[in-house]
């Protein structure tokens, strides 16, 4: 294929994928109501994101599961992926392999059993059960992700310390996890964007007060895609890329 | 300091370390050598407690710490790859266990300056691991491990990384640190001329079983086993039987030659036994030369064809065959006269009988 012909298919491919994006981020500085013609430059609709009630609402509820979901897949992947490190023996290679499965299992069957798994126990759905089935399919990536980063890991730096006095606790916080860092924070910024992003799984197992965002523009776009989501979809799309971009860098740290 | 009681680890049905005992004094320098996989490393392991002795008991300082974990134990360990810690600089990593201690701040920045000042690295203690040469990066290990005071260091093929002159080096300075800290080295190495030039005592290991410790010299001149006469410079080891003993002399049949031997005790006649004779105990001469003594009680000698000699620098090396499937070397200074002798002519060996000795396992 000669290189002229490449670049209009990488074009293509870019466009394909970005414009419809690029569409909805212009559009949300339209000063028309509809989303067809441009009729100038405005930051209304950002403006209108900040009165409206229910947006606030979903937003808190979405900041909310997110940031605690975070710190509980976190603190749970990093822990999976810690015991995988260091056990090599059939239990560990077992464990690896149900790490597997939520990442694997199509998402709207992790929905359904998860409802089913909450009217079964009696767990009211709301934001807790929102949590707890976040926790449930982020923590098997910040697992696999502190993982890779504890591939490379040197095993005598744990006795290393050992040897100068360190207690099993004091060598974990004070060797192991330092260097297993980036790929915690990489866990954790992307535990954090698959949860705000979340739909399908939120959608099976939100209950009354807690909707949040994804849900919330899902029940709006019934009504038309006005541009006021457009404004909050971009808002959305800043802080997941911003999340993704940092997570990046982070997975790509070497020492 | 150390020592160690019939200790024995067994990996699955593996004997790893067989049977072992030895009593290191304090401020001993000691030296663990063998070939790889004889045990070496999981010796130093029983000892700093990472690994449990399946049996026997490990002694630091007249206290039993076979239940004692790593971190209670009176020792610290130089790591054969360095293991230093790469998210802290060079400052950090000698001042971790310091840290640990609970220091006051001021003594633990008295205390890494002193390390850093020992191991001659003053300028760099900001700078990370990765950011070090090899050797750099093997000082900052030692540094780590001396800035505790330990009782015993233990050293896992220290110099094993680093170019054949930075370990002449090192070797020199190792062994003046530990001779002006005064602290007991026990150092695994499997570099006998390492071993040769630092030890105040050897233990030559082989698959898990000490075959002789002892002082350097004792070792070089009176190997107690095959396995040790080999391993620690070269030897002649010649198949022999014990055919007539005498006051002070041990005659010994090699392939049909009588050749009298250093005095033993504890031998019959009949026995079979190994003669040990290093190359450099051995003479070569022409068979006619004038100057050749006659076979005594003091003096071997045997006659064969001088097959090849090997210049070496400083030595020499004439190969001659006695008989069919023995083979003699002998090692001379090149300045010798061996040089003037056509090689397949025929030539006679000998050496005091003091340098024949005698080994039965
Ligand atoms: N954790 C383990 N599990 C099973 N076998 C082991 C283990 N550690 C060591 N071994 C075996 O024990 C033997 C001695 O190992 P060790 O590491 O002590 O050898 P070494 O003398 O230090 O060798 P080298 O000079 O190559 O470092 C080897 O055969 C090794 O394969
Ligand atoms: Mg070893």
């Amino acid at each position: 294929m000669s290189r002229r012909c490449l670049w209009i298919y990488v074009v293509l491919g870019y466009l394909f994928l970005y414009l419809p994006i690029a569409v909805l981020v212009v559009f949300s500085f339209n000063a028309s109501r509809f989303n067809v013609n441009w009729e100038g430059f405005t930051l209304a609709w950002y403006a209108k994101l900040l009165t409206n009630a229910n947006i606030l609402a979903a937003a808190k509820n979405s900041l909310i599961i997110a940031t605690v979901t975070t710190v509980l897949s976190t603190i749970l992947g990093t822990g999976l992926a810690l015991g995988m490190h260091r056990n090599s023996s059939v239990l560990g290679r077992l464990t690896e392999l149900f790490v597997y499965v939520p990442v694997i299992v199509p998402e709207t069957v992790m929905g359904i059993s998860l409802l089913a798994f909450f009217v079964l126990t009696n767990i009211e759905l709301g934001v807790t059960s929102v949590i707890i089935s976040h926790v449930a399919f982020c923590a098997p990536f910040v697992a696999l992700i502190v993982q890779a980063r504890l591939e490379g890991f040197d095993d005598s730096l744990v006795e290393a310390a050992l040897d100068l006095g360190a207690t099993e606790w004091q060598a974990l916080f004070r060797v192991t996890l330092p260097i297993a860092a980036p790929g915690i924070v990489a866990g954790a910024l992307l535990a954090f964007t698959m949860s705000l992003d979340d739909f399908i799984v939120t959608f099976f197992t939100a209950g009354p007060g807690s909707t949040t965002l994804p849900l919330y523009i899902f029940s709006m776009v019934k009504f038309g895609v006005s541009p006021e989501i457009n404004a909050l979809c971009t808002v959305l799309l800043v802080v997941s890329a911003t999340a993704i971009v940092a997570y990046d860098k982070l997975v790509r740290i070497r020492d | 300091m150390v020592k160690l009681e019939s200790v024995s680890k067994m990996f699955g049905d593996f004997l790893a370390v067989d049977n072992l005992s030895m009593d290191v004094a304090e401020g001993e320098f000691l030296t663990l050598l063998g070939p790889s996989g004889c045990g070496k490393t999981t010796t130093l392991r029983l000892i700093a407690g990472f690994e449990q002795p399946t049996s026997g008991n490990v002694y630091i300082g007249n206290k039993m710490v076979n239940d004692v974990p790593p971190y209670r134990r009176d020792v610290n360990t130089v790591f054969q790859n360095y293991a230093l810690f790469p998210h802290l600089t060079v400052y950090e990593n000698i001042a971790f266990g310091l840290r640990l201690r609970r220091l006051d701040p001021s003594t633990i920045d008295e205390r890494v300056r002193w390390a850093l000042k020992l191991v001659k690295l003053d300028n760099l203690g900001e700078r990370k691991p990765r950011q070090l040469s090899g050797g750099q990066q093997q000082r900052v290990a030692l540094a780590r491990a001396l800035v505790c005071h330990p009782k015993v260091l233990l050293l896992d093929e220290p110099l094993g990384a680093l170019d054949l002159k930075m370990r002449k080096a090192m070797q020199i300075e190792l062994k003046s640190l530990q001779r002006r800290l005064g602290v007991t080295f026990i150092y695994v190495t499997h570099d006998q001329e390492e071993a040769l030039a630092m030890s105040d005592r050897i233990a030559v290991m082989n698959a898990g079983i000490v075959h002789q410790l002892d002082t350097a010299a004792a070792i070089y001149e009176y190997p107690k086993t095959r396995f040790v006469a080999d391993f620690i410079g070269e030897a002649n080891l010649l198949q022999a039987r014990v055919s007539e003993i005498t006051a002070d002399t041990v005659w010994a049949e090699v392939n049909g030659h009588r050749l009298p031997c250093a005095r033993r005790e504890g031998l019959r006649p009949d026995q079979a036994i190994w003669i040990m004779v290093r190359p450099e105990n051995i003479r070569v001469l022409p068979v006619s030369s004038q100057e050749a003594p006659a076979p005594s009680e003091k003096t071997a000698v045997v006659k064969g064809v001088l097959r090849e000699v090997v210049y070496l620098g400083a030595t020499l090396k004439a190969i001659t065959d006695i008989n069919p499937g023995l083979t003699i070397t002998a090692a001379r200074l090149s300045s010798s006269s061996v040089v003037s002798i056509p090689t397949d002519s025929e030539v006679q060996l000998h050496w005091p009988s003091s340098a024949g000795h005698i080994l039965t396992e």
